[in-house]
């Protein structure tokens, strides 16, 4: 904290130069003043995170935008699966229904889930949360697929290497 | 700390540990599979270390289904309207930390734990595993047990010594010295006494087997009176009623759990306390009364008594995810 990061004076200077623009663009695709600010916000404090150099102003406004447009797509998909947590559980019993902390929890769990599972084809995906959360079989999830045994287990291997790959951070979000 | 604790596994370990969860993962793996499976995680440290990514990802799966039908329900919905396939992953970076911890606060809903009392249990003097009951013996004869995934600390004082229960649950047998327990909810003075104490983090409960205990709860300055056979359980707020004391907080010192007319869900409840990973029940097998003696400690045993007793099946997907159902074929 108190030593000298060579990044710092970077970000600063990358903030200062962009910081307006990128809110204002964000704020042009989604329409709010707030998640605009939201979102820029966060798309500083990722390149905190994992700081990166630009060559020139257009470069860092090219990969800005992208980021831009990746946090909206985040963001409108974290609302559809809100949504979509909000409607499951109005199907459920009132009595079942998490307190408010814990439904942040679980919404969180799931959004890491879904984020993990999102560039997977939809049939790994769906056999992979088949098996995972509703404990089917392999030759329940072939017959339910109409594909073989032997493909369910491909898919299974192939799920779980893109997750764990994710999770031991040797595979990186696409920038 | 080894220095290769935090070297990441290869790509290829981590494709083959991949395999093998694809193999073993729709249970019924043979007793071949699982040898050549144990000798493939034995083979290299990084094989291991792949392995635990293969479980970390499984936990996280397993903190969603925990959650029932309406999160699978949720996720599937919400692909199937999605926004886009090409959803960027970066939050994952800054998600990933929060994962696991999200993971433990779900899964310790009963109470007994949270990441801080799991800092506390690392750096408390008397302190158990998960699935361990230990006794010790004081030097003036006291003696205490401590049941799972306990920890607590001893405070000596000069008129009288304190243990300091963090979470768990210990019994103690007075001896010459009168040891009072305290949790935060509350502290119990024990007058020539056998009792349990247990905390967690909503509430602590003393069961009183011989003697008396007077308990004073956090914030109070007169005691309650609890008697030979009688039980109380209090928090923060309050305390509740008197109930009998029952045999199972006397038991448990001993590794039985003693059921009487007990529901299976609250069984199954108390087992997972003695084992890691997932142990749940089917929620129409959950209110079955249940009666018998079952070991707490001897791993699966007592699944297999209640497999035996009962028309379920015990169902062991993963090493860290075990449920009980209804025997009937789906």
């Amino acid at each position: 904290m108190g030593s000298c990061s060579p990044t710092a004076p970077a970000l600063a200077e990358l903030y200062g130069d962009h910081h307006g623009w990128l809110q204002q663009l964000l704020r042009q695709r989604l329409g709010c003043n707030e998640a605009a600010a939201d979102l820029a916000q966060d798309a500083f404090l990722r390149l905190l995170m994992r700081p990166r150099r630009f060559d020139s102003f257009n470069g860092a406004r090219a990969y800005l935008s992208r980021m831009a447009h990746g946090l909206c797509v985040d963001l409108w998909r974290r609302q559809s699966l809100e949504q979509a947590w909000r409607d499951a559980l109005a199907r459920q019993p009132a009595d079942t229904a998490p307190s408010p902390e814990q439904g942040a929890l679980i919404l969180e769990l799931l959004w890491e889930v879904d984020a993990m599972l999102a560039r997977l084809p939809d049939r790994v995906a769906e056999a992979f949360l088949l098996s995972q959360l509703q404990g089917w079989r392999y030759r329940e999830i072939a017959a339910h697929q109409g594909v073989s045994e032997r493909s369910v287990r491909k898919y299974m291997a192939r799920a779980m290497l893109h997750c764990a790959l994710l999770e031991a951070g040797l595979e990186d979000a696409p920038a | 700390m080894n220095p290769g604790t935090h070297d990441a596994p290869t790509h290829a370990q981590l494709e083959q540990a991949a395999e093998w969860y694809a193999r073993l993962g729709d249970g019924g793996a043979t007793a071949g599979q699982q040898s050549r499976w144990r000798a493939w995680l034995e083979a290299a440290p990084g094989n291991r270390r792949a392995w635990q990514y293969v479980e970390q990802v499984g936990q996280r799966f397993a903190g969603v289904r925990s959650q029932g039908p309406a999160a699978h329900d949720a996720l599937s919905r919400a692909r199937a309207t999605g926004v886009s396939r090409r959803r960027l992953l970066q939050s994952l970076g800054l998600a990933a930390t929060a994962g696991p911890l999200a993971w433990t606060l779900l899964r310790d809903r009963s109470g007994t734990g949270g990441p801080a009392q799991w800092l506390t249990r690392q750096t408390a003097a008397l302190s158990t595993g998960v699935g361990e009951i230990r006794q010790i013996s004081l030097e003036d004869g006291s003696r205490l047990w401590l049941d799972t995934d306990t920890a607590a600390d001893l405070e000596p004082g000069q008129t009288h010594r304190q243990l300091r229960l963090h979470a768990g649950r210990v019994m103690v047998d007075t001896g010459a010295r009168p040891l009072q327990v305290a949790t935060t909810h509350g502290t119990a003075l024990p007058r020539g006494t056998r009792f349990t104490i247990s905390h967690d983090a909503r509430r602590s409960r003393v069961s009183v087997f011989e003697g008396r205990v007077d308990l004073l709860p956090a914030g109070t300055a007169r005691p309650i009176r609890i008697a030979t056979g009688s039980a109380l359980a209090f928090d923060a707020t309050g305390v509740g009623t008197v109930e009998m004391a029952r045999l199972a907080d006397d038991a448990w010192r001993h590794g039985q759990l003693v059921a009487d007319h007990m529901p299976l869900g609250e069984l199954v409840e108390t087992l997972s306390r003695y084992r890691r990973g997932h142990l749940g029940v089917a929620p129409e097998l959950a209110d079955w009364p249940v009666m018998g003696v079952y070991p707490l400690t001897e791993g699966d045993r007592a699944l297999h008594m209640l497999a035996e007793a009962l028309p379920l099946r015990v169902v062991q997907r993963w090493p860290w995810w075990t449920t009980l159902e209804a025997r009937a074929a789906r």
